[in-house]
């Protein structure tokens, strides 16, 4: 009779331990006479029950094997072993006509009639015995914590199969943070092979006298070590998706528990990788600092998150180039072309700086903006030297244009970090593919304003008005106001709503430092290549604007907007559009009009705008401060969109005639 | 399209202690959301059913529980230790697209008889929208979180073993487990489809993606 896995982990291990003792290559090789040749008459397994601190973990301390009241060790391992060959006498003949609970078979077994049958012809009380969780784990108790069993009507059904299997449990299992652990995964090749070194381990160790729990204060690394150890070992390769279940559980005492965490296929990988690569002493030295289990290895590999000991600290150097690339790119997905980018740009600051400013910045580079700032300037140099393109930073930075203003990963730091204490070699296990170039918002708007600029005053301008300034921080959010209200006359793309998703964080302030760094980045990448960009490639959008845009309160009202369109459309009519761009958008780019021309405007048609009260609030932010330019600039903005709006329906008239 | 604002589906291995819930819903536990809606009891005789399930999180909660048991006398009383607390693994945010093959039914999601619940009394959903579309038969596709009885190595799913469905006729008598299915059940935390080739699968005519498909289950013949 084969015998089938039967998708409870704790069953499954059971009878993964079973085909181990029986010496089977595959778990699918498992038959009823395996389980009778390995069990024999229960004297071997009743013994190393009897030693395992882990069996009453499994099975409380009152089983037959674990009662304190039981003081006789042989009568203990008698009435053991002579339960469990009843157990496994009675695989197939079950008598309870209700399904087993933990694996589904047709039948279950009548525990008391079994129990009364083999134990009291040896001695033991002739009591009721029920399923509870002296029998199997988590299984529930009659009568003490019965708050989860059907109406707290019956015991489980469980039958002889699962019954019998969960007593080998203590030989395939492991200590992880105080309870005990078996695993699942959907590669049965690669579960029962771990289940197989964990067997194998334990009865090394009971050849030797040692009966503590594998893992034993060993802390959180146990399972890490074990996972490794079974890798180092394995023969084939790692299957194709697989990923591991660790059910973390107890059973003893009056606190049973269970957790299930996963270790996706990426961290198995990266074990697997690490461990090929020769690097298994490198990461067991590692992890053995690990004390808080929320920041170890296992679960920052787990999580995806990045894992601290790989980064120097003290007198550390972290990981070795090679463990911190595997790391980086397959735990955390991080693309080989930007570790190779954080690499370089570290390289090129230890050759371009003096020492002692070079270990300021190793240093200092996570947290301290000067020496951030420092970096960025040397990547401007890079891009000069053409060491360095847009492409590689927004690829290293993964930036992306939000709802909210272009920000940057500032964990993309700590890779640089890495490499300016690891600046002498680069460990890479494939080339860094050029990915597409990335045509985004950034680079629309740059080329936008490079273009203007260049067709108005020259490229020489550009450089010493627009570029020199950057190197000198003179360029600020009130110069990119004006290009975005010039623009605006022009293009569309250069609305308020526009303005917001680029250059303003969540709560409201405005942030345009990173925006103007891309910037200044693909200006002198083109400039220095001396290729300008395409201006027909900027002229339309470049996304899909699909967010929903959410109104923020110092937006301008729909009615101010629509009063607004009455000045605008109620001006041209008096005289006509090129007026409106000499007179009204010229003159306010200019400053020569401002919010008092605005006010006189919206005061002839709502009198309210008369009111120096209302007028007042109007010019307040939802904050309570001052929002004089940033409402100038809105209203600015509006007639400049309505303009360009108005100038392109009278473009199209004039073509269709 | 039902959603709501917690679910939790019992792993019918933990009996004792922290209560784990499985990542999806199991059919039988569908059956009775079904029903609950239909009014009347709703069994695999009268549909197929197809399903992805998905949530925005997952985390223990803690529950205060009165604990019953049976006296001598074979009574149901207040257990003598008096109340319990309980762990229990929850998701937040459920959404669960459910794919049935009798249209018959759909007057019950219109005007549901009772309160549709994704697994407790107090997991309670609503129903977004009721609507026919085509299911085509695919070969392959991109599959989301579901339960399927095939087990894919290459996709990240907890295998379980659990009943189809439940017959609970008998006056006096709790429920009874039909047959146990071997599924995987596939995490609902993520957005993640995998690529499948597994019998059975239908590409929905509303999907987004040309490649999306639904596993329709096959009950276990009884």
């Amino acid at each position: 009779m084969k015998i089938e896995l039967t998708g409870n982990p704790f069953v499954d291990t059971g009878l993964g331990v079973i085909a181990t003792l029986a010496g089977l290559d595959k778990i699918d090789e498992l038959t009823y006479d395996h389980l009778v040749k390995v069990h024999g008459h229960g004297q071997r397994i009743a013994y190393w029950n009897s030693l395992f601190k882990s069996t009453s973990m499994i099975f409380t301390i009152n089983s037959l094997i674990t009662h304190p009241s039981k003081k006789q060790k042989k009568k203990k391992i008698e009435i053991y072993s002579a339960m469990t060959t009843a157990f496994l006498n009675n695989i197939g003949n079950e008598t309870i006509h209700e399904r087993c609970e933990a694996c589904g078979n047709e039948r279950s077994l009548d525990l008391d009639v079994v129990a009364r049958k083999t134990l009291v012809p040896l001695g033991e009380k002739d009591n009721f015995r029920a399923v509870g969780r002296d029998w199997f784990p988590l299984a529930g108790s009659l009568g003490s914590d019965a708050q989860a069993l059907p109406s707290a009507s019956r015991s489980p059904n469980i039958c002889a199969k699962c019954l019998f299997a969960v007593h080998y449990l203590p030989l395939g299992t492991m200590l992880l943070d105080g309870r005990l652990v078996v695993f699942q995964s959907t590669s049965q090749q690669f579960w029962y092979g771990l289940v197989q070194s964990i067997v194998n381990e334990v009865q090394k160790r009971i050849s030797a006298g040692v009966v503590e729990t594998l893992g034993s204060k060993e802390g959180s690394v146990a399972a890490i070590r074990r996972v490794m150890a079974y890798l180092h070992d394995m023969r084939d390769d790692l299957p194709l998706g697989a990923s591991l279940f660790v059910w973390k559980f107890t059973n003893s005492g009056t606190s049973p528990d269970c957790k299930i965490e996963e270790v996706p296929n990426s961290a198995l990988m990266f074990l697997w990788k690490s461990v090929r690569n020769g690097l298994k002493d490198e990461l067991e030295k590692m992890i053995v600092k690990d004390r808080n289990p929320r920041y170890s290895l296992l679960n920052s590999i787990s999580t995806g998150h990045d894992y601290s000991r790989l980064y120097p600290f003290r007198k550390e150097r972290g990981a070795s180039p090679k463990l911190y690339y595997i790391y980086q790119t397959e735990v955390r997905k991080i693309s080989p072309r930007s570790l190779k980018t954080a690499y370089n740009i570290a390289k090129y600051a230890e050759a371009k700086l003096e020492k002692k400013q070079f270990t300021t910045i190793q240093k200092d580079i996570i947290s301290d903006k000067t020496a951030q700032n420092s970096v960025r300037r040397l990547m401007i140099q890079m891009v000069e030297e053409n060491l360095l393109t847009f492409d590689d930073y927004v690829e290293l930075f993964q930036t992306a244009n939000s709802a909210n203003g272009v920000l940057i990963n500032w964990n993309s730091w700590k890779l640089i970090q890495y490499y300016l204490h690891h600046t002498s070699d680069f460990y890479s296990s494939e080339s860094q593919p050029a990915s597409d170039k990335r045509r985004s918002e950034v680079s629309r708007i740059a080329t936008l304003i490079l273009l203007e600029y260049v067709q108005k005053k020259g490229l020489e301008r550009f450089r010493n008005d627009v570029l020199d300034q950057m190197r000198h921080n003179k360029i600020t959010v009130y110069w990119l106001r004006r290009q975005f209200l010039l623009l605006a006359e022009r293009y569309e793309g250069f609305t308020y709503r526009d303005w917001r998703k680029l250059c303003m964080l969540n709560d409201g302030r405005e942030f345009v430092d990173e925006l103007l760094f891309q910037m200044r980045l693909l200006w002198t990448e083109w400039i220095c290549s001396g290729t300008l960009p395409d201006i027909n490639n900027a002229v339309t959008l470049v996304y899909a604007d699909t967010d929903e845009y959410i109104k923020s309160d110092n937006d301008l009202s729909d009615s101010v907007r629509g009063l607004l369109k009455l000045i605008f459309e109620d001006y041209i009519k008096k005289r006509g559009l090129e007026k409106f761009a000499v007179n009204v958008l010229q003159e306010l780019r200019k400053n020569n009009k401002g919010l008092h021309w605005f006010r006189r405007q919206l005061s002839q048609i709502d009198p309210k705008f008369t009111d120096d009260e209302f007028w007042e609030s109007f010019l307040v932010g939802v904050n309570g401060d001052s929002f004089r330019t940033g409402r100038l600039f809105q209203l600015h903005l509006e007639m400049a969109n309505l303009y360009r709006r108005k100038s392109f329906k009278q473009q199209l008239q004039i073509s269709s005639k | 399209m039902l959603e709501g604002f917690s679910a939790f589906f019992k792993h019918p291995l933990t009996i004792s202690g922290t209560q784990i819930s499985m990542p999806t819903p199991s059919y039988s536990t569908i059956l009775g959301l079904i029903s609950a809606c239909a009014g009347k009891t709703i069994t695999y005789k009268d549909t197929r059913i197809g399903f992805e399930f998905r949530c925005s999180s997952s985390d223990v909660e803690l529950e205060r529980t009165e604990r019953m048991l049976i006296n001598d006398k074979g009574e149901l009383k207040p257990h003598r230790k008096g109340q319990g607390i309980l762990k229990r693994h929850i998701y937040f945010r459920p959404k669960l697209d459910l794919y049935l093959t009798n249209i018959d039914l759909k007057e019950s999601f219109e005007n549901p008889a009772s309160t549709p619940c994704l697994g407790r009394s107090q997991d309670i959903a609503w129903i977004n929208f009721v609507k026919e579309i085509e299911l085509i038969p695919r070969q392959v596709g991109f599959l989301g979180s579901t339960m399927i009885p095939f087990i894919q190595e290459n996709i990240s799913g907890l295998i379980l073993k659990c009943p189809e469905w439940f017959n609970n006729t008998i006056e006096g008598r709790t429920r009874i487990a039909g047959p146990f299915g071997h599924y995987q059940a596939m995490l609902p935390t993520t957005n993640n489809r995998f690529h499948v080739s597994i019998p059975e699968l239908y590409h929905p005519s509303d999907a987004t993606s040309e490649d999306d498909v639904i596993y329709l289950h096959r009950w276990i013949e009884a």
